[in-house]
């Protein structure tokens, strides 16, 4: 149409018109002046003609552009980006959605590549996957990344249509294009990774509490391992730091980051201070995590990296503490996003989690290498020890396990029976023992006596005594060690060795071993201290040597060690009690025994024995402190957790399991107390349980397997995602969560995208219907307009009447066709508030504004319809308009028919009514059946009407959540048309 | 090749109106001597193959060319095409696609299908009568056809 002539085609015609008559004068020569009149009066009248059918047909153009607008708004208001692009991948046009998407003016975007507004990242996969999708968009769904506004990533899916599209001007060719498609998918992507995330945490921890390591090192490259995997690093490393030298050492390194140290050992070192070190060591300085996100940034402390190390670009670094002192430095690196405080404190409890394991390991081992040494020490010994007391009775108090070697006898033997000391004795050493005895025993004395073994071996054996009196001077018990002296250069070289193996003992052992000398004043002097007392206290041998505690601890100190030692010496027994002391060897907690030694009636000396119990007792503490951070990250954790033990019948199948432990949060997600399920099995809580579940779990028990699921509780209504794991074997725990409302938002996603996708659909089959469909007049009236500029041209006032009448039917047709089109846009959006009411009025209003119709047109219809018609919900004003339509077709299509007769009836479905309308009429056949309810589809091309009313009446019945379809055996057999409406209102 | 007999051209098109433009538009520039139009799909076929009323060959010759609509009432062009290109009797037929849709997809189908040519309704006069001009002179003076049996 943008070829026609500018101005208006009326005045032309008139124009061309009042030439061709001047032109033409022999012809009208013919003519009487009563003709010329008439013929002059005829001319005028169709000029008026002309000059209204082009203003029906401006108006017509109007109407077009109102409603090429109202798509246009449709096209900008939606919820997904749409992006035209050309073969180059040009954006050509673009809607408001996707402008606010990349935050750009729409002027900004139209003219630019795509791959401007599209993550880095994402480009050069875009652009190889361009030309493909571009050819064949079909069922290709990628999902991208948008730069969006303040650099924030929009996570977009995207979905290609191919649009073939008229050329902007006449006689260029038609442009191929490509429609995308960008629904916003960010939340969901964000919502699903911090969900990973999270359960990677929980799940590492506890990996790392159950690690089987066999040693230090493994464990803590185990937890480096995690850690990455945790903080989505790329590379990490572990340094050990000593507080005392300032001196780090590289521990470990990822094994991404351990090519590098191989490249220059020189530029790399192992071992470095404090003071060179660059943000590596800022931990330390800082004393807290460090998180620096941008690395390219200057930073004071920063020292730069080596030639071909690995460009860092995050960094995340965390100290780990033993005992207040740093002893440790991890860090991590090259995470794909920001580190965040909650990394940091993640990479902390993992940590430090690892390293109470690494200090109990240590002292483990340390407990087990002392404990070991002694043992060996004390067995191996050559003399019997032993102590015999008199109080209550005679007995045994100590015998020392190498009586076994010397007498054959086991130290339970002499425990048991005491009348063994005696019997031991050989029968003529007898008198000499016994007369000795009656001088009574006042102090030491060396005994040489003949034993008889158990094995009848007679020996001799010397023995030292060490008479022990209460303080009325009573013999109590005495001391001794016997020695066999069978063999002379044995027993000295026993001599020997026991020497040196008290010496080593006394060395040797872990304790602080301390003498002390009780002066005859009262007075405290230490006379000796083993290796580990001046390790552990700091005092050397020869500054505590001679000194009394006040003079070697000052007074406050002092006078308190003074007064425990008084307290030994005044209840005469070994006591034991627990210190903490702030020595130069460090504050020490110590579990200190005292043992009072008799000499010559008064106590000479003291023994004292303190255990260093410091680590001990902070690895209680810390033990209990990780028990207590588990315990309440069990109590306050979003996911139910039940912790079970399998239950297998005599032939190892099993047949139920037991719940041990539940978790707050599983009370609350499966509504059962804790008290109504510990201790319960499966079988007792669930009687329907299938078995399926007890072999799943069993399975899971006895292989360790962990399996993650999703399940649905059909009785909670609710959908749970489960991850069920074996702490150890024939058990397994559950960990769960209520996933209900996001398998719904799922639910909903997919049911949105269903409902766009089917929009989509229809609406661009609905724009290729209405262009084609307007075109059809517009061709018609353009052409005969040709037609009427050649009657008049031939003077053919005949035919050109004709054509005009055409032209104006054409118009007519169009307008039609265009407020068919209105009506039929309204109805998905101006609806009427719904409400409840009888489907009966309904139709008996429909049935009697068509009566009159019936009447003109001279006809008799017989009505049947159903006295019961139910109530129903719904817009009635549009509801009426399908009845009216659905009748107006059956009246339409009655054809011949000498009895018409069209029928209303209805019945009922489980959740809808279904309604029919059933003529006697001239029938559908079932080929076409599914074509009557198209846009502008007319069966007969010659039936009044434009093809609109039944597609309204399916578009009615489809906002109001129901179905139509046609029934129809074939030509001339009538037509039932049904449609349903749900019971229930939908929302 | 001159041809000697008459040439009979066949147009299914529903639309009144279109149909009487066509008719006058060879009427006036002679392209052809027989020109015959139904109104859908069902009837085309009906007259391919000499159903019913259609067997008076005098009165409706077997077409030298067919223009074909696609959107049509009961069985649409697409199935119309089809059926010519897919028959042995029938599929030397020169099927021309006259429609007022320029859709893409259709474009493709008609073509998959085998039609012989695919052209758009104009809106302007002039051009409609180029088109059809130069069509009947194309595919029934200038075009050289192999001789058949059928």
């Amino acid at each position: 149409m943008a070829e026609h002539e500018p101005q208006p085609p009326e005045p032309s015609l008139r124009q061309q018109a009042l030439e061709r008559l001047a032109n033409a004068p022999q012809t009208l020569r013919d003519l009487s002046r009563t003709e010329i009149l008439q013929l002059a009066h005829e001319l005028q009248v169709h000029q008026i003609e002309l000059e209204l059918q082009n203003e029906e047909l401006k108006s017509t153009l109007a109407e077009l552009e109102r409603a090429r607008s109202l798509f246009f708004s449709l096209f900008n208001r939606s919820p997904i980006g749409y992006v035209l692009l050309d073969e180059q991948g040009i954006i050509r046009e673009v809607n408001q959605t996707f402008c606010e998407m990349v935050t750009y003016r729409m002027d900004e975007v139209v003219g630019k590549p795509l791959q401007n507004f599209l993550h880095e990242d994402d480009r050069s996969a875009f652009l190889a996957r361009y030309r493909a999708t571009f050819r064949q968009p079909q069922n290709k769904v990628f999902e991208l990344r948008l730069n969006g506004a303040e650099q924030q990533v929009l996570w977009v899916r995207v979905q290609g249509e191919r649009l073939l599209l008229p050329a902007e001007r006449a006689g260029k060719d038609d442009r191929d294009h490509l429609l995308l498609a960008f629904s916003d998918i960010t939340a969901q992507k964000i919502a699903e990774e911090n969900r990973r995330l999270d359960e990677r945490r929980l799940q590492s921890l506890i990996e790392i509490a159950q690690y089987p390591y066999s040693s230090v090192e493994e464990l803590l490259r185990f937890t480096l391992e995690k850690a990455l995997l945790v903080t989505q690093s790329e590379i990490g490393y572990l340094l050990d730091y000593n507080e005392e030298t300032q001196q780090l050492r590289t521990r470990f390194v990822s094994e991404g980051a351990q090519k590098l140290s191989e490249l220059d050992p020189a530029a790399y070192p192992q071992t470095y201070s404090l003071e060179e070190s660059g943000l590596r060591a800022e931990a330390i300085r800082q004393r807290k995590a460090v998180i620096i996100n941008d690395y390219r940034q200057p930073h004071p402390n920063k020292r730069g990296y080596p030639e071909g190390h690995v460009e860092i670009r995050r960094f995340l670094s965390v100290p780990v503490f033993e005992d207040g002192c740093i002893v440790a430095v991890i860090s991590v690196a090259n995470k794909p996003h920001d580190y965040t405080e909650t990394d940091a404190q993640q990479l902390t409890l993992m940590m430090d989690t690892a390293w109470k394991m690494v200090v109990r390991q240590k002292l483990i081992e340390a407990l087990q290498r002392s404990e070991e040494r002694y043992r060996n020490l004390v067995e191996n010994a050559q003399d019997f020890i032993y102590r015999f007391s008199f109080v209550p009775q005679a007995h045994y108090e100590y015998v020392s396990p190498s009586v076994t070697t010397v007498t054959g006898y086991t130290p339970e033997e002499l425990y048991q029976n005491a009348a063994l000391g005696l019997e031991l004795v050989h029968p003529e050493d007898v008198p000499y023992l016994q007369e000795m005895l009656a001088e009574g025993v006042k102090e030491d004395k060396k005994l040489l006596l003949r034993w008889r073994r158990k094995d009848g071996r007679v020996i001799w054996v010397e023995q030292q005594y060490t008479p022990l009196f209460d303080s009325q001077g009573n013999l109590t018990a005495f001391e001794a060690i016997a020695r066999d002296i069978t063999d002379r250069k044995e027993i000295e070289l026993a001599l020997q060795n026991l020497l040196q193996e008290y010496e080593t003992l006394f060395n040797g052992v872990q304790d602080a071993v301390f003498l002390i000398e009780v002066g005859e004043e009262g007075e405290f002097r230490y006379l000796r201290t083993n290796l580990s007392h001046q390790k552990k206290t700091g005092f050397p041998l020869e500054t505590v040597q001679g000194k009394t505690p006040l003079a070697l601890l000052g007074e406050e100190l002092g006078a308190i060690i003074r007064g425990n030692y008084q307290r030994c010496v005044d209840s005469g027994h070994p006591i034991t009690y627990e210190e903490t002391l702030d020595l130069p060897g460090g504050i020490r907690t110590w579990s200190t025994t005292l043992v009072p030694i008799w000499r010559e009636g008064r106590i000479q000396y003291i023994v004292g024995a303190a255990t260093d119990i410091t680590e001990a007792k902070a690895a209680r503490e810390s033990v209990r402190q990780s028990e207590e951070r588990y315990r309440t990250l069990f109590e306050n954790m979003n996911e139910g957790f039940a912790l079970h033990e399998m239950i297998w019948d005599e032939a190892g199948r099993p047949v139920d399991y037991r719940f041990l432990e539940v978790n707050p949060a599983f009370e609350r997600l499966s509504g059962l107390r804790a008290d109504q399920v510990i201790g319960r099995t499966a079988r007792q809580l669930l009687p329907d349980l299938e078995q399926s579940w007890i072999e799943r779990y069993a399975e899971i028990a006895r292989t360790g397997k962990a399996l993650v699921f999703e399940e649905y509780a059909a009785p909670l209504k609710k959908w749970y995602d489960v991850r069920a794991f074996s702490p150890k074997a024939g058990f397994f725990a559950a960990v769960f969560s209520d996933v209900t409302q996001r398998k719904q938002w799922e639910k909903e996603r997919e049911q949105l995208i269903q409902d766009l996708q089917s929009k989509n659909n229809e609406l661009s089959q609905f724009t290729y219907t209405v262009s084609h469909d307007l075109k059809g007049p517009l061709i018609t009236i353009l052409g005969f307009l040709g037609f009427v500029e050649q009657n008049l041209e031939q003077g053919n006032l005949e035919q050109a009447k004709a054509d005009l009448q055409r032209i104006r039917f054409a118009a007519e047709k169009m307008q039609a066709l265009l407020e068919g089109l209105l009506e039929l846009s309204r109805i998905g959006r101006l609806i009427n508030p719904p409400s409840q009411f009888s489907f009966g009025e309904v139709v008996t209003e429909a049935v009697q504004l068509l009566l009159g119709n019936i009447y003109d047109q001279g006809r008799t219809v017989e009505f049947e319809i159903a006295p019961d018609l139910p109530n129903v919900y719904g817009d009635r004003a549009r509801l009426l308009q399908v009845m009216q339509n659905l009748l107006d077709n059956a009246l339409k299509y009655l054809g011949e028919q000498p009895q018409p007769l069209i029928e209303i009836g209805w019945r009922e479905a489980a959740d809808e009514y279904q309604f029919y309308v059933r003529d006697n009429g001239i029938g559908i056949e079932p080929a076409h059946q599914e074509r009557v309810f198209g846009l502008f589809e007319k069966l007969d091309p010659r039936a009044q009407g434009y093809g609109v009313g039944l597609a309204l009446v399916k578009r009615i019945i489809e906002v109001h959540h129901g179905r139509i379809w046609v029934e129809s055996e074939g030509e001339g057999k009538g037509a039932t048309f049904w449609f349903t409406l749900p019971k229930a209102p939908k929302a | 090749m001159e041809r000697q007999k008459p040439i009979h051209v066949l147009l299914v098109e529903d639309n009144p109106d279109h149909a009487e433009l066509l008719r006058r538009l060879f009427r006036s520039y002679l392209v052809s001597n027989v020109f015959c139009q139904v109104e859908d799909g069902e009837q085309a076929l009906a007259y391919l193959n000499r159903e019913g009323k259609y067997a008076d060959d005098d009165r409706y010759p077997y077409p030298d060319l067919l223009l074909l609509d696609l959107r049509l009432p009961k069985v649409d062009g697409f199935q119309v095409l089809e059926q010519v290109k897919s028959s042995p009797k029938h599929r030397h037929l020169v099927v021309v696609i006259l429609t007022s849709s320029r859709n893409e997809q259709d474009v493709q189908r008609a073509y998959q299908l085998y039609a012989n040519s695919y052209l758009v309704k104009p809106y302007r006069m002039e051009e409609f009568t180029d088109i059809l001009r130069y069509v009947g002179l194309y595919w029934l003076k200038w075009n050289v056809y192999a001789k058949t049996s059928s």
